[in-house]
């Protein structure tokens, strides 16, 4: 038999084991650390024992990258192939090419709405320098010559690349990040990491779910309202969410706003009634490549492309304030603002 | 059957305590308080939000201007053209960010991240 005080000191023994328990709790202490890389922020949040040494060494890893794919750095690959395009092949390293060949076989699923090759017309705009400015149209004319990613050449017994024509250009504006991205959730998953939150100026990616076992609540950029303002949240984990929208880089002339998503075929910014294209899928570098074509092809035939994917799944933000989901995005989707509506 | 003594109460409400003052430590939040964190020239600034400032950070274009006031802070001059980082307007609330992206300054607030979201796609 049990007395009281036995009885006694074994709950005071249970509570001095919870408390050690949850003073155990720290373990999942957060880490978040954000950095300039790809000329934009870029926040790692992990949790947990030597989470500061994994962010270091992931940011280490970024920076290299970025000095591969940059297109603002006069020292980057990128660069170097810039400068060589129509006089002949170039080896490039394995990783370059890999996102190379990737970016084309987007450029060609979404029939040219994305075109890693748009580097002149982007060039021409200038929208994230600072001196932007509206081309002319004879300008424009001649820098669409040299956008066709069917020109850009792959040679793959010499891992090396070949633009066709003097005056091509690479842009990775929207395809880098996104591979970055995968690069990063890789280095943590590697690194025997339950969870990881990484946001590459927009570019989301989740590993895991959080260490409460809920999902992450990732917002979707409101258009009318200023920067870190959600319109709508998505829960997701495991997944990468990356959205392009018409109001994240523009500047205004006489009155006028010119955004950075470009048409492929007029050289002007694109304005067909959708505000933001948010994409939701496994890989950040296939979300990424097809916001920006999803953004272009327009509501109908982005919603199109986006079906023919296993896994991928697209929220439509309209300037007129609907939204169009596709069906596997309904569950994780919750609207904030009530004056959008979701359409049917 | 014996009786509980005087000091098997201390020892039960001491662990009690103990217990519930842990919870609150790993749940509560409240022992953090908020702050401002600046990024600029590849050095990071932390700045309580609860004393005024005005601070200057200096990037490739030149200078961008801090203010701290009434627990938030803001951007209130930037070299940049379309002052995006201006117009985020006052930063107050946990995980509340701006970022001036010509002039490589990124700012933060810290602490109390009791935000709705984890993190925002734009």
């Amino acid at each position: 038999m049990i007395s009281r005080a036995q009885t006694g000191e074994r709950l005071a023994s249970l509570l001095l084991l919870v408390s050690i328990i949850s003073c155990s709790l720290p373990e999942q202490k957060k880490v978040s650390k954000t950095e300039f890389v790809f000329g934009t922020p870029c926040t790692i949040t992990l949790y947990g024992k030597n989470s500061e040494s994994v962010i270091q060494k992931v940011f280490k890893r970024m920076r290299k990258l970025d000095e591969v794919l940059s297109t603002h750095r006069d020292d980057s690959v990128v660069s170097d192939v810039n400068s060589r395009a129509g006089s002949g092949a170039m080896p490039i390293p394995e990783e370059l090419f890999y996102v190379v060949r990737r970016g084309i076989a987007y450029s060609k699923l979404s029939d040219g709405a994305f075109d890693l090759s748009i580097g002149p017309v982007s060039k021409l705009w200038g929208i994230s320098t600072e001196s932007p400015r509206v081309p002319s149209e004879s300008e424009l004319r001649d820098a669409l010559s040299l956008v066709d990613y069917r020109k850009v050449v792959l040679i793959e017994q010499e891992r090396s690349i070949l633009l066709e024509k003097d005056g091509m250009s690479l842009d990775f504006g929207g395809i880098g990040k996104g591979y970055a991205a995968d690069v990063a959730i890789s280095i943590v998953r590697e690194s025997s990491k339950k969870q990881a939150l990484v946001n590459f100026g927009g570019n989301v990616a989740a590993f895991g779910a959080k260490p409460d076992e809920s999902l992450w609540r990732v917002g979707i950029q409101h258009p009318e309202q200023p920067r870190g303002t959600s319109v709508a949240i998505l829960e997701i984990s495991d997944r990468t969410i990356v959205t392009s929208g018409k109001y994240e880089r523009f500047f205004l002339e006489d009155g006028i706003r010119f955004h950075h998503i470009l048409d492929t075929t007029s050289g002007y910014p694109i304005e067909n009634g959708i505000a933001s294209v948010t994409i939701v899928t496994d890989s950040s570098l296939k979300a990424d490549a097809l916001s920006t074509a999803v953004f272009a092809m327009g509501l109908d035939r982005g919603r199109e492309l986006v079906q023919g994917f296993d896994g991928v799944e697209a929220v439509f933000v309209m300037e007129d304030r609907s939204v169009f989901l596709t069906k596997g995005v309904k569950d994780i989707f919750t609207l904030i603002d009530s004056r959008y509506v979701v359409a049917d | 059957m014996g009786k509980l003594k005087p000091l098997d109460f201390l020892a039960f409400a001491f662990a009690g305590i103990i217990t519930v003052g842990s919870f609150v430590y790993a749940y509560g939040g409240g022992h953090q308080s908020s702050h401002l964190i600046v990024q600029a020239a590849g050095d990071e600034w932390v700045y309580p939000l609860d004393t005024p400032a005005e601070l200057e950070f200096e990037g490739p274009l030149g200078t961008t201007r801090v203010q701290i006031q009434d627990g938030g802070a803001r951007v209130v001059s930037s070299p940049c053209r379309d002052k995006i980082c201006i117009l985020a307007g006052r930063l107050y609330e946990g995980g509340d960010w701006t970022a001036c992206l010509p002039n490589r300054i990124f700012l933060k607030i810290s602490g109390n991240e009791n935000q709705p979201v984890d993190e925002i796609t734009y």
